[in-house]
Formats: structure tokens, sequence, C-alpha cells
């Protein structure tokens, strides 16, 4: 949305005579208009000379801020688009696809937690590989830790037969991208979403982007929160509503991690990022490991369909011996 | 609103929005001057913005088919050739570098962290000392930077670790003639020495200042492959009462070095101390810096003592399997344990 | 136990809601547990707050279910109210899923109470029923305030086309009301160069959210339903036997002797404040819900702030919805001034 004036090329109606009646409200962009009561306005018109033309000129803003409006979905709707367009994909890992019932879901937003070497990372690679190589997608990998390891990804592909080449296929699906500051990250997912909607245009169906990754969001948005000012928080709640809509509207799955912290004197850990950030992902998984048998555990913090904390499963995850 | 994810200063920001220009879009629509008309600021300011949200709207890969989607996403079939051909930095004892998959990986962080004495400024120094090795014997041929800000860094005993290496050298060398031919070491103990930046930080306000100087420094001096800070802890233990704060300044830095890291594909060595923590009804030993810190590290490596005999235990890496080696520190710097059953490699 | 007796009083009201309504216009109407406790009528907003998680999106969608469904289809009372239900999503994480299964469990649930068949594998749902339900669900979401500014200042033209096709509007939802605070709080601080201008300030934005859903609601007879998520760190004491020693001395002492501080650090705007009717307080319980067979389920504790009651309901979610739970408690009898019902006062061991 812009100044009214910018309106004028498409809407005739909102020439300077409306704008400067809209002025003298306190009305110069369409924000504003947003902020007042029409009734209100309205009758102000009723008063002026030209009241037919002015009235004429609100509706037309109104129609015009209904336009811009999503539409209004019923649930027989809503069901469809997610039976169609929104899948689960596996993430390669047998115990955390039975644990939410299928895998990630395209559409939400699904975050890891849990403390230094609990598997996070391994997690997410192991994710990449297996949309990666078994549901042909592409994969969107940000790195803020310079820990994304195409070697690492590579031992995660299943597949056998003629090894070399699904190994050159996988891979090169999956692009990585480093990002070490908030508004890097802000330019980069910027540029997906105009990458995603050129490519609607131009319906490039094969090898769609189905899973983003965002390892760690934590460490991106630990160094601006706090303090006294909003604008971290406010970047953060930006942050998270931008991923949920380039996952919502391009079915994307995202995946993003995020460290523990200590809570108070007890030695309990719990996720970074506070209270706020809490309402912004759809899943919240909790992974941790014991370090005397290296099994993982994964267990639901939160989930949009199952009760929380309902399952908790142990699961071992494929070793990386075979590394070096 | 876009227009509030923009790096802009408040004021700025300020008059783009209550002027209307929340979106990228509407601000890319415009002229820079009808923007700084209608903005009230100035033309140049007008411009930056424009530049701005036009880089974000045209950032995408406009040729279609490129394989990222975004440029400057790199595609893993690519990093994967690359990270096969990435140096690492040998610690001159071949146990712990097997762990460590060669070395310390450049491009990584890689925090090593133990109890006073363990022999962690010894591995800063050999470290400082073994990424000068030339290219012909196997080593990287760099530089080094060494933060110090304990002021436990001791020239003395970097040029002893110096001779050693060097000697180490000229032995292989003799070696290989008996066999090869083989260029002789002209790489004198001194000339190492030349080649270790060292900077001395006094507070934290110091090493951050520093830190976002490196940048500007390793652009100047090409050649530097690994930089070293001993110890990351040090100023942050000491001066900080506003723990909220202290993560927030340490992550920051963190990323710095993260960024530095893959710029200039070099290693980032940090050193760490020790602390108890209190977990599951017990104190247990556990790295400084908290919770928050420990996420901070592409690689974390412990070091502790197993009866008479170090050990470095691999923590936490997203490529290398947790294992733990033996290593001594003898007066020649870091070798093997069982010193006289195995020569140092440095292929 | 709680569903029972909600359901049992609707059935005996019955009569006399008859004739409410017929006075009335509209009349009140109950939900299922948890929010059985007091009734609701048009023009009620309720506010629900709590921690994430704290089953308050659950809340809405089973309300949500009660409204969708008819009172009766094909001889089988389902109970329902029969009217749209319009939900607003700000956390833009809604599960229509979700409310599908719950849905369709619900059908089950009423078609087996009614219809007494022995053969299990005859009972299914009735599909046309089903989706008919799903169609009165409507559904909206909204990345940022402006947003959701337009989408109310534009709601009721929608709405009437909507209404065009039967049924009317009974429930607005909100998940959740707090969503934008913290992108709004930092466009309040914007400078602005005209002084009769209003700004894009978080009182401003919430003002006329408030403006406009009143209007709303007087052209449409709604009752609305907001989720509030705490967004500042719990600071007040998590013991529950602290609180629940408070609320007991209120059943026997003054009532109105309990502080007025609500046990959540209040953010919104005077204005949202002022609007709201009801309020209600979710907190998830310390102990852990145990039943055999299955693993430990989050029990979370309801208190009904506004009106002021005495009693905190225990629940738990499992894979049915919102189930009362009324193990480790103790009942005290107490009889209500408003409502003469036995109350069933949870203390916990």
């Amino acid at each position: 949305m812009a100044p009214l004036k910018h309106l004028e090329m498409e809407n005739s109606i909102i020439d300077a005579c409306f704008r400067d009646f809209c002025a003298s409200h306190g009305i110069l962009t369409v924000e504003d208009f947003l902020l007042h009561d029409l009734y209100e306005l309205a009758a102000f018109a009723e008063r002026e000379a030209n009241a037919d033309r002015l009235k004429e000129g609100i509706t037309v803003m109104l129609s015009l801020i209904e336009v811009k409006c999503r539409p209004l979905l019923n649930g027989m709707e809503l069901l469809e688009d997610l039976q169609r367009n929104k899948h689960t994909l596996s993430s390669g890992d047998n115990g955390a696809d039975s644990l939410l019932q299928g895998g990630l879901r395209e559409g939400q937003l699904t975050e890891l937690v849990g403390p230094s070497s609990s598997g996070k990372t391994q997690f997410c690679m192991q994710a990449s590989a297996s949309v990666a190589e078994k549901q042909d997608g592409r994969v969107f990998y940000i790195d803020t830790g310079n820990s994304f390891c195409a070697r690492r990804i590579a031992q995660f592909i299943c597949g056998s037969s003629d090894a070399a080449a699904l190994r050159k296929r996988v891979l090169s699906r999956i692009s990585c991208h480093t990002v070490y500051d908030i508004y890097t990250m802000f330019d980069t997912l910027q540029g997906l979403e105009v990458a995603l909607r050129s490519q609607v245009q131009m319906n490039v169906n094969e090898y769609r982007l189905r899973l983003l990754v965002v390892d760690s969001i934590s460490s991106l948005i630990t160094p601006i929160l706090g303090g006294s000012g909003s604008q971290g928080r406010a970047l953060m709640v930006a942050l998270g509503y931008l991923l949920k809509k380039l996952a919502h509207e391009h079915n994307i799955a995202v995946l993003v991690t995020n460290h523990t912290v200590g809570a108070g004197e007890s030695g309990k850990t719990k996720p970074a990022l506070g209270e706020t950030w809490k309402s912004i992902p759809h899943v919240r998984l909790m992974l941790s490991r014991d370090h005397r048998n290296s099994n993982c555990t994964i267990s639901i913090l939160k989930h949009t369909s199952m009760p929380s904390g309902k399952t908790v499963r142990t699961i071992t995850r494929k070793d990386n011996q075979q590394c070096l | 609103m876009e227009t509030s994810r923009l790096p802009l200063s408040s004021s700025i920001r300020g008059k783009l929005i209550s002027a209307g220009y929340t979106s990228l879009s509407s601000i890319s629509s415009v002229s820079s001057t009808d923007l700084a008309r209608d903005v009230k600021i100035t033309e140049s300011e007008a411009f930056e913005i424009l530049k701005m949200a036009n880089q974000i709207s045209g950032s995408s890969s406009c040729n279609g088919r490129s394989s990222s989607l975004v440029n400057g996403a790199r595609n893993a079939w690519d990093m994967l050739n690359e990270e096969e051909a990435l140096p690492r930095i040998t610690t001159s004892c071949s146990d712990l570098d097997k762990i460590l998959g060669g070395g310390i990986s450049c491009r990584d962080v890689t925090e090593i962290g133990g109890v006073p004495g363990i022999g962690k400024t010894q591995i800063g120094i050999q470290l400082s000392v073994n990424v000068q090795i030339p290219r012909e014997f196997g080593g990287l041929g760099g530089k080094a930077i060494y933060i110090d800000t304990e002021g436990s860094f001791m020239v003395e005993r970097a040029l002893q670790i110096a001779q050693a290496c060097v000697e180490d050298m000229e032995e292989y060398t003799g070696y290989m003639h008996k066999h090869f031919k083989a260029s002789q070491v002209q790489m004198k103990p001194r000339d190492i020495l030349e080649n270790i930046f060292y900077f001395r930080v006094c507070s934290y306000t110091e090493q951050i200042a520093l830190v976002n100087h490196l940048d500007k420094f390793i652009s100047e001096n090409k050649d530097v492959k690994v930089v070293i800070v001993d110890s990351i802890t040090f100023h942050f233990r000491q001066d900080f009462d506003d723990l909220a704060q202290r993560t927030r300044v340490l992550s920051e830095m963190a990323l710095k070095f993260m960024k530095l890291a893959k710029k200039f594909s070099l290693a980032v060595v940090l050193l760490n101390q020790v602390t108890t923590k209190y977990t599951e009804g017990s104190f247990q030993l556990a790295l400084a810096l908290g919770d928050s810190w420990s996420h901070s590290c592409t690689n974390r490596v412990i070091l502790y003592w197993n009866g008479d005999e170090r050990y470095a235990y691999i923590d936490k890496s997203p490529s290398l399997p947790s294992a733990s080696a033996s290593y001594t520190v003898t007066g020649r710097g870091l070798r093997n344990s069982s010193s006289s059953s195995k020569r140092v490699k440095m292929m | 136990m709680g569903e029972h007796e909600a359901r049992g009083w609707i059935r005996s009201d019955e009569t006399a809601k008859q004739m409410l309504s017929r006075v009335l216009g509209d009349r009140a109407f109950l939900l299922l547990p948890p929010l059985h406790r007091v009734p609701l009528r048009a023009g009620n907003v309720v506010e629900i707050t709590g921690s994430s998680p704290t089953a308050k999106t659950q809340i809405l969608i089973q309300a949500a279910i009660t409204c969708i469904l008819p009172k009766t289809w094909n001889g089988v009372h389902y109970g329902g109210l029969e009217k749209l239900v319009l939900f607003l999503d700000l956390d833009c994480r809604f599960d229509v899923l979700r409310l599908s299964d719950m849905l369709k469990h619900r059908l089950l649930e009423a078609y087996q109470s009614n219809v007494k068949t022995q053969d299990k594998s005859k009972i299914v749902y009735d599909e046309e029923l089903y989706v008919s339900c799903m169609k009165r669900f409507l559904y909206l979401r909204c990345y940022d305030s402006l947003e959701l500014l337009s989408t109310l200042k534009t709601l009721h033209y929608r709405i009437r086309l909507q209404e065009a096709c039967g049924s009317q509007v009974g429930v607005l939802m909100i998940d959740s009301i707090g969503a934008f605070h913290w992108t709004d709080r930092l466009s309040s601080s914007l400078a602005l160069d005209k002084n009769n201008r209003k700004s894009l300030s978080l009182t401003n934005v919430v003002e006329t959210i408030v403006q406009e859903m009143k209007k709303l609601m007087q052209v449409h007879s709604l009752v609305v339903i907001a989720t509030k998520a705490t967004i500042y760190e719990e600071k007040y004491p998590t013991n529950e036997n602290n609180r629940n020693i408070s609320s007991h001395s209120d059943l026997f002492g003054n009532p109105s002797s309990k502080a007025q501080q609500p046990p959540f650090r209040e953010f919104m705007p005077s204005s949202w404040q002022a609007f709201v009717t009801h309020k209600i307080f979710i907190r998830k319980s310390d102990d852990h819900h145990k039943s055999l067979g299955q693993q430990n389920l989050s029990a979370y504790l309801l208190e009904w702030l506004q009106p002021q009651l005495s009693s905190i309901d225990r629940f738990i979610v499992d894979d049915s919805g919102i189930v009362i739970v009324s193990k480790h408690t103790q009942i005290l009898f107490h009889v209500s001034s408003s409502h003469a019902v036995w109350y069933c006062h949870c203390l916990m061991t």
C-alpha cells in the first residue's frame, strides 16, 4: 500500500479533490484510511458540496481494500487445499515420522529445540536428504553456523543403485545459503518469495521447493533480542510470520532449530527465544540425546493436531561412523 | 510491514511508513526524487533506500532456470566437491588429527575447552605455527592471528615449537631426499614468529572492537588461515553483571566469527574455560559461557584428564562422529601420547 | 462428568430457553466444557488467556463445533446451534485436520448415544451432515494488523454474502488477539509530521479494531471469543497450592477479598480490556495426568476471572478433545448464588 496519490493512476475517482478532503481529516495514506471510522468520514462527506463524488471515492477505496483481503474460506475448501497441496514429507527418520504421523507437513513451521549436540543439525540434514531423494523436492537450507556439510548429507542418501549419479541428482537439488544476521535473512527470504512467485507464473512444477531449513534461527535472533526497545521482538515476530506465509502460500515445509537455555537454579533447560516465540511454530519438537548410548529422544512440546506431551519415543540416529 | 524489516535508522523508517511506503513494491515503484520529496529525506538517502528495495526484489534469479533460487545460494553438489578440497590444519598429534577428520577444519568455528593446565594455549600456539607449514609439505602456507585475552601467550614457547616444526620438516626432507627429489626447507623459526599476528586485548570492549576490525585486517593480510582466541571467555566471565546482555553480545560475536570463517575460508579456534554446572542433582564440569554459547560453534572439542593422560573428546560436530583420542604436550609441542611409537605425520 | 451435566442442563432448560428466545430474540447458549460455567449471549466478548501451549485453540475448535452442528439431524440429537463460525486466524497456524477429526468424533459420539445399534460396524458419520457442518466454518488469516483492519472493515459485506446461503453467524473467533503486539509496538515509536493524523500506534490500532468489531456486533448478533497468549514470562509463583489456598478461602470468605490483579501481565491496551466481558485464565498444571495404557498428558487448570467463579476446572486434551478430569480432586459442595448447581472444586494433592 502507498500514498493515496499512487492510486489515482488506476482509479480516477481518487483525484486531487478527494485527496484534499481526506487530507483535511488526516488521511494521507491507505493505512490512515484503515484507521478511520468510515461512517464518520461518510458523514463528513455529506456536508461537502461534492458529497456524492466523495462518497463514491470512499466506496472505491473500500473495494480496493477488499481486493487486497484474503478470501473467506470454508472448512471444506480448507480441507481440499490441505489434501491437494499440503503433503507430509518424510523426515528420513522412522521414529520421527511415526511420532509426527508421517513427517513434516507442508505449510507448517516445525521447530526443533534441543541442547547443544542433541542432533538438531543432523535431523535437518537427514530431512533435506530425504526430501530431495524421495520426494523429488528442492531444499533450501539456510545455515548460520557453518555446519552444513554436503559430505554428511551424501551419507544420508539411502538408494544403492547407481550411487554416484543418484548422489549428484540429490545433492544438486539442495541449495545452501549462509546468513549471519537478521537483515540478510529478511533479504534472502524476500528474494526467495519473489523467485517462488515468478516460478508459479512460469509454471515450474518439476522439482518445486518443498523444504526450507533454517539452522539455527535462534542464533540470528538472540543478538537482537532483549534490551529496552521492542525492535528485536518485532523483527522476531515478523520473521516468524514471513516464514509461515512462505510455508502456507507456496506449500513448503519449514524446519527451524532453536537452542535451549537454563531456566533458573534448578538446572532445567527451556527453549530459547522466550514467551513470544512460543506462539509462532505449528509444531515444536524437543530433542535430547543420551551421551552414553547415543540414543535420541524426540518429544512433542506442541502440535496443532496432537495433544502436547503425548508421545515420547526413543530412536537411534543412523550413526555417523562411516564418516571418515 | 516490509519496510520495518529494512536495515534503516528508526527516524527514516518512521518517515517512510508515515508517508505510506510500507511495502517494498510501493518503494520500488517510484523514482528517488519522488521518494525524497514525499518522505522529506535527502535524495541520496532516497537513492540508498531504493537500491535496497530493488536489490531485494531483484535478488532472485531472473534467468529463470538457474540452479539456485536466490543469488548467493550454492547447491550441495558443488559444495561437496569443494569440501573435499578444503584444507585442514594439523595439530601435530596424529591421533587427534584422526578424530578431527585430518585436523582443524577451515571454514569452521571450533571451540576447544578444558581445565587450566590441560594444554589449551599449547594447542593454540601449535596451530598458529602449523598453519604456516608450506604447501609442499602438505600444509596451508598461511598466517595466523593470535588474540590473547589472558596474557598467556609465551613467545619463547612459540619459538620452541617453531624450531621443532622446522626440524621435523628438515628431517622429513632428508628422508624424502633419499627416495625422491624434494625441495629444501627454506623456513626459519624466526620467519614463523613473524607470521603470527599477535593482539593483546585487555577488556571485552577491546575484544568486540577487534573482532569487528578483523574483517578489514584479514582483507589486507590475505594469507591468514587461522584465528585463535585465547580465551574467548576471560573478559566475559569477569566484567559482566547483565547476563542477558552478555548472551546477546556473545552470540553476535559468534556470528561474526562464522562470517569470517566462511568469507576467508579460514579456521577460527576459540579456547574456552570450564565452569561447574548444576545438573540432575550434581555439579559437573562444563565449558563456560552457558547454554546459549554452546550453540555458537560449529565444532566443540573438550580436553580432559584421564588418569595421567590428556584426552580430547569431540563433543559436537555436524560432520564428525563423537570420539576421543589421547595426546601429550612435549617440549616440542603437541604429540601423540605414546610418542616413541609413532612419528608425526604431516601429510 | 462435566459433559453429561451440561447436556442434562441443556435438555431440562429447553422450555425456559424457548420462552427466553421468544422474549429476547436471541438466547443465551452454553458451550461444552470447559466453557460450560457461564451461559453466553450475543454481544459477549470472551477472552481466554494462557501461555502457549495451554489448549486455547483447542477450546476454540471445540466451541466452533458446537456452533456449526445442527440441533438435530435425521432424528439424531447433536445439540448444536447450527450457526456460522468466523475464525480469524492471526497466529496463522490453524490446522483444519484437527477440526475435521474432532467434528467426525462428535458426529459419531452423538450418533452412538442416540441410536442404539448393536452392530458397531454400522456406526458411520453422515457425510452430508459433515460437509454441511464444515461449510459453516468460515476461515480467514491475517499476517499483520493492517490486514486485520482491512478484513474487519470489509467483513460486514462478506458476512452478508455468506448469510444469504442460510445460517447466521453466531461466533466470531480470534486466535490470538495479541499476535501483532510487538510489531505494532514498534510502529508506535514512529514520528509523524502532522498533528491531526492518527498514528499507527498500538493503542490506535487496537482501538480501531475494537471499534470495527463493535460496529459488526451491532448488525450481527455475535459472540466474540478471543484467545490471548501471554507474551511475558510468568513472574508469579507457579506453586499451585498457593493459588488454590487463596481461591479456597474465597469459597467461604469474601469473594471480593481476592486481589483484582490478574494472574498474568496484562499487555492489551485499555480499549480492548474494556471491550471484554468475560475473562478466562488457563495455566498448565504442574503434575501430569496419568492414565492406564497412556502416556503422560499435560493437565491444565481453567479459572474464570470475570465473572469471578470460585471453581477451577482441571482438564486434559486427548485425541477426542478436551476432557474434564476429576482425578486427585476433592469435592467441595458449594452453592453459588448465581447458578444453583453443585460445583466441584478441584484441589490438587
